[in-house]
């Protein structure tokens, strides 16, 4: 095997790229990477320019906005939102943000770029694969977009598309063509996100550098890993729920349908479904994702901290546990999301028990970030800034969690603005400053330039403040029974009260946004002008920092980098610098973390050529035969 | 590039600008109106105003990092040491921050619903009171301790953080003792959520059902004879809303429905001689249409060309045809006609408003229309989804009367509403139907005053007040059967 892949290896080195097999149909991992960050970057402008939208007509219902005529046409007459079009913002603004930014431009983008790197892999299991998983997100994001253009306009059941309202184009306009549209575009996301699933599990199972064990992964590779686990296992299930739906909408089938009367239609011929079990199939894939979105943010967020700490990340193996029983319990809560829909309150009983048992790997790693920042020597880059807002988010919106998942006060909280507090904090603010931080950490690796640091401070302390000052005051509106999606609140004379709070947070949203452009034009800026970096700006131990900074296909010239240690050795008593590479051989070599080595560095280039390989290595790897 | 960003800068404040010039609130005129007191009518503008002054803002604040950029550059010294400057603003944030909750509990805090106009409202306030304690010492604690570490251990030249890896024992502390706080959670709402969904068997609630629909709520009283008529969305038409198994009502739907399969079977006949009927039409008057119309007769002959509307025809057809059979279904058997087509449905009374009486239970029991709603009694702590096709219930005990209520918090104007939490299409905002808490008398003479929604054999069941359910006062301490 080892011979075949230092021939091809001899090969690639000197075949010319022509522009399109370069930053088009690219197959380096790094340049995949970026192309998932800036269509996630781009998805995200429109994510939150939706979200402006809807909160100008929430904050000032009935005032004509020149914005609103100018970009809805005649979904905004006369510059006011439409109701049905209120709903097809805050649909898309949710689909847009949950799969396209916080999964595929946070952990695409970071699972692509960190996991050879940090492992110590040339490529991708199958670069193939990986380069067919961008181009799938690509479309699948074209074909959601496309559906702006629809005369009946875009989906707009809510992000989590409950039918029957997502079934009947009579119930609500938006579920015809829109919601067809929606459907494929979930579909191709879910081709793609499985595609990337598959290989960043077999990247980082099969292609780890001579000394790489397990145990001295970095925690971005573990967050990867159980990420992409949890993808494979959840999405499938999405996708599922997704075809019944397509069925149900196109082919008259009746899984989700039954004792339906529409006016203007009369009683409807579907017998005998239960719009139950979408939410039962939804939820199963719905609170995995909600993992997937958080669990690589956890993962930056450590290393990040780690590193600008100068410290040790305290107790790795507490973290890995953690993230390992979040990634376990995960799949047996997503009853907690349906406990007023009629389900047996036997089950809410049970689902209410583990919901809140998970409450507490959560809890034991904001203790270990806490413990890590204790006594170290913080650098505070804007990268670091990020991880300590994302950590703080995490409190916070972790926090009103326990409310939420207890079944009796959720009775009173559920789809109130309380749960939009929640959510945006813990798993939106949270998760998107993960992606923050790790634009700010790696984007020397990613284009060889730095950024601007004083431009990233002010974009972090607007985005920080502005997203407390949004999402802190709706736990109130919760509390005294505000609704979720309602398009207006004048109509309700007891919720009038709300009306200079709903400024607050549109001001508040539309000051945040604008930070943003200053995060836009560092980051576009500095691909170009920026200036460039050193090989090892943060004076990092992992791997990533040994590849030449200015990008090589194949990341390493000459042999891969072997492991002597864990990644996380800052500040050793025994060492005169603050940091310890881990590819720097060492007398002491497994002094501090004393685990067996692995035994074979299996240099492989491009394992896809050679498919059986990464199969039979595989499941060796899994069943632990290749030791013998 | 100093340049482009400058200039792009003052492009996005020019286009931002033109936005607001094509606000039509936005003139001169306007701006003085508001200057002269019509703050509304100023609203929006004000704050695109204030959009230009941040951007305008933005654009000194980098010109400023610019300049101490280049210094920087040029003498080798940093001007702004931002390690220093995020320390501070990190305390700044904790102290600000923590000031900033707390006031927002007293000035949002007080339209908090902390008294439950139900029974079992207030285990559930109790449990979210437990909660927000151990939640708040947490968040306290945390939150303090991440900024206050962020300033106090500053990057400092010179310095090495301490090396410290892990700690077994305060890890498993710190994983202990959430695990007890949850054990502790986990038991009481166990034990909350129990009393909710698990009621009392020996107690009979009055049941009144709750209608929901595309936007709106009706309530279904059982009458006198406190039952309420087994209703199906097969039967439900324009005179007959909830569906209840009327007779006559229902005759008349069957008529209804064959009317309509003759004349949509005619429809799908003549459908071809329709289509040459429209484009002669297209062809001989065009000319003289109009656009509009005209467009209207295209799409019109293009449903029919793509066969659109043969597939709708068909479809409307199997429609009906299948609803007619499941109507038949019930009417085979003479078990379940007579289970159905009993009349208990005569005396059951449909209104706008729901009043409930006081101390009594009452069991909700849900049904939906069309899509998925869910009724949502905030004053009650209440919450249950009403889905089509899968009736669920709710049970639940008032406490307060409407007019306590009212008393309580000095709103002359004050009322219970049931709101709709579920997003159930474009009136989801303002879907919602009144509740009255009162007592019996009150409430006698309120469903005294209602009618019948229908009449058998020309003769009205006059509405009579429920009797005072004797079984609904029972000992609640009995003993309770779960069926788990």
């Amino acid at each position: 095997m080892s011979t075949t892949a230092a021939n091809l290896h001899h090969d690639e080195h000197h075949h010319h790229e022509s522009f399109i097999s370069k930053y088009i149909f690219s197959m380096d991992h790094k340049m995949i990477s970026r192309q998932f960050l800036i269509t996630g970057i781009i998805m995200g402008c429109i994510g939150v320019f939706l979200s402006v939208l809807f909160r100008l007509q929430l904050a000032w219902p009935e005032t004509q906005f020149g914005i609103l005529k100018f970009f809805l046409g005649s979904f905004a007459k006369d510059g006011v939102l439409s109701p049905e079009y209120y709903m097809a913002l805050v649909t898309i603004h949710g689909t847009i943000m949950v799969f396209y930014v916080l999964t595929a431009g946070l952990s695409g983008t970071f699972s692509n770029l960190l996991i050879p790197l940090q492992v110590g892999a040339r490529d991708m299991a199958s670069p193939f694969m990986n380069m067919l998983s961008y181009w799938f997100f690509f479309l699948s994001s074209v074909v959601l977009l496309s559906s702006f253009f629809v005369s009946t306009g875009p989906a707009s059941a809510g992000w989590t598309v409950y039918p029957p309202l997502s079934a009947l184009p009579k119930a609500v306009p938006g579920s015809g063509l829109g919601m067809t549209l929606w459907l494929v575009a979930i579909t191709l996301f879910i081709v793609s996100s499985l595609l990337g699933g598959i290989n960043y599990v077999s990247t980082i199972l099969n292609m780890r550098t001579k000394g790489m064990s397990m145990n001295r992964l970095p925690l971005t590779i573990w967050a990867f890993l159980l990420t992409a686990i949890l993808g494979i296992l959840s999405f499938p299930v999405l996708l599922g729920a997704a075809l019944l739906l397509i069925f149900d909408r196109s082919f008259g089938t009746s899984f989700y349908l039954s004792d339906i009367y529409l006016p203007g239609q009369g009683a409807l011929s579907n017998v005998g479904g239960s719009p139950v079990l979408y939410q039962h199939l939804f939820w199963f894939l719905g609170h995995p994702e909600v993992y997937i979105i958080i669990m690589p943010a956890l993962g930056i967020t450590s290393e990040v901290i780690a590193t600008n700490a100068r410290k040790p990340i305290f107790g790795y193996t507490a973290m890995v546990i953690s993230l390992v029983g979040i990634a376990v319990l995960s799949f047996l809560v997503w009853g907690h999301h349906m406990f007023v829909t009629g389900m047996n309150p036997f089950l809410g009983t049970m689902f209410m028990f583990i919901t809140l048992i998970i409450a507490v790997p959560s809890a034991v790693k904001t203790f270990n970030y806490l413990a890590t920042l204790w006594k170290g020597n913080l650098r505070l880059t804007p990268g670091m800034m990020f991880s300590i807002g994302l950590v703080s988010f995490f409190v916070s919106g972790g926090l009103t969690g326990l409310f939420l998942a207890n079944a009796a006060i959720d009775i009173p909280l559920h789809d109130t603005y309380f749960v939009v507090a929640h959510f945006h904090l813990v798993m939106g603010s949270s998760a998107i400053f993960g992606m923050f931080s790790g634009i700010y950490h790696w984007y020397p690796r990613m284009f060889g330039r730095r950024m601007n640091e004083s431009l990233g401070q002010i974009h972090f302390w607007l985005t920080f403040v502005s997203a407390y000052l949004v999402f802190f005051p709706m736990h109130f509106m919760g509390l005294a029974g505000v609704p979720r999606r309602y398009y207006m609140f004048t109509v309700i004379p007891e919720f009038n009260v709300w009306m200079d709070v709903n400024v607050l947070i549109s001001v508040a949203a539309i000051v945040g946004s604008l930070a943003q452009v200053i995060f836009l034009w560092n980051f576009f800026s500095n691909i170009w002008f920026g200036e460039k970096s050193v090989q090892n700006p943060w004076k990092s131990n992992t791997l990533e920092w040994t590849s030449p900074i200015e990008g090589i296909h194949y990341n390493w010239v000459g042999a891969i980098p072997t492991v002597y240690r864990g990644p996380y050795e800052y500040s050793r008593p025994d060492r005169e610098e603050d940091f310890y590479p881990q590819h720097i051989p060492g007398d002491d070599g497994d002094h501090y973390h004393p685990e067996p080595k692995r035994k074979e560095a299996p240099d492989v280039i491009t394992v896809s050529k050679d498919k059986e390989v990464v199969y039979f290595s595989l499941i060796k790897n899994v069943f632990g035969l290749n030791r013998a | 590039m100093k340049k482009i960003f400058i200039v792009s800068l003052v492009l996005i404040t020019l286009i931002s600008a033109i936005m607001l010039m094509s606000l039509e609130k936005f003139s001169a005129l306007q701006l003085a109106s508001a200057m002269a007191g019509d703050a509304k009518s100023i609203n929006g503008s004000i704050n695109w105003l204030l959009v230009i002054v941040g951007l305008l803002l933005g654009a000194i604040l980098v010109l400023i990092f610019d300049i101490s950029n280049l210094s920087t550059k040029i003498t080798g010294k940093k001007i702004l040491n931002w390690n220093n400057i995020n320390a501070w603003l990190s305390l700044a944030f904790i102290i600000f921050g923590m000031i900033g909750v707390i006031w927002e509990f007293g000035a949002h805090g007080k339209y908090v619903i902390t008294d439950s106009a139900s029974a079992h409202g207030q285990p559930i306030q109790k449990m979210f009171n437990t909660t927000l304690l151990f939640t708040g010492i947490v968040f306290v604690i945390t939150q303090i301790l991440l900024f206050v570490f962020t300033f106090m251990y500053k990057k400092k030249e010179g310095r090495k953080a301490v090396y410290y890896s892990h700690n077994n024992k305060l890890e498993i502390v710190w994983t202990l003792i959430p695990f007890v706080v949850m054990a502790i959670l986990v038991l009481m709402g166990y034990q909350t959520w129990k009393d909710i969904m698990y009621k009392n068997p020996n107690i009979k609630p009055n049941k009144i059902e709750i209608f929901a629909y595309q936007f709106g709520w009706n309530a279904r009283y059982p009458g006198s004879d406190n039952q309420l008529g087994e209703a199906s969305f097969n039967y439900i038409s324009s005179t007959n809303p909830l569906g209840l198994p009327i007779e006559h009502e229902i005759d008349k739907l069957k008529e209804e429905l064959m009317a309509d399969i003759l004349s949509i079977s005619d429809a799908q006949k003549r459908l071809p001689a329709t289509y040459v009927a429209l484009l002669e039409q297209f062809e001989s008057k065009g000319a003289t249409y109009t656009t509009a119309k005209l467009d209207i007769l295209n799409d019109s002959i293009d449903k029919i060309k793509s066969g659109e509307l043969a597939y709708e025809i068909k479809n409307a057809l199997f429609r009906k045809k299948k609803q007619l059979d499941r109507i038949a279904q019930v009417e085979k058997s003479a078990v379940e006609k007579a289970k159905v087509f009993n009349d208990v449905s005569y005396d059951d009374l449909i209104t706008n408003e729901i009043h409930l009486i006081l101390n009594q239970e009452v069991e909700f029991l849900f049904r939906a229309r069309d899509v998925i709603h869910s009724a949502y009694l905030p004053h009650f702590k209440a919450q249950m989804n009403c889905v089509p096709g899968m009736p669920t219930k709710f049970r639940f005990k008032p406490i307060t009367t409407s007019e306590d209520a009212r008393a309580k918090r000095g709103d002359e104007t004050f009322d219970y509403y049931l709101f709709c939490a579920k997003v159930c299409g474009s009136g989801h905002y303002n879907m919602r139907i009144k509740i009255i808490v009162e007592t019996q008398e009150q409430y006698n003479t309120w469903i005294k005053s209602q009618n019948p929604a229908f009449v058998k054999g020309g003769k009205k069941v006059e509405p009579e007040p429920l009797p005072l359910n004797p079984e609904n006062n029972a000992d609640t301490t009995a003993k309770i059967a779960y069926n788990f």
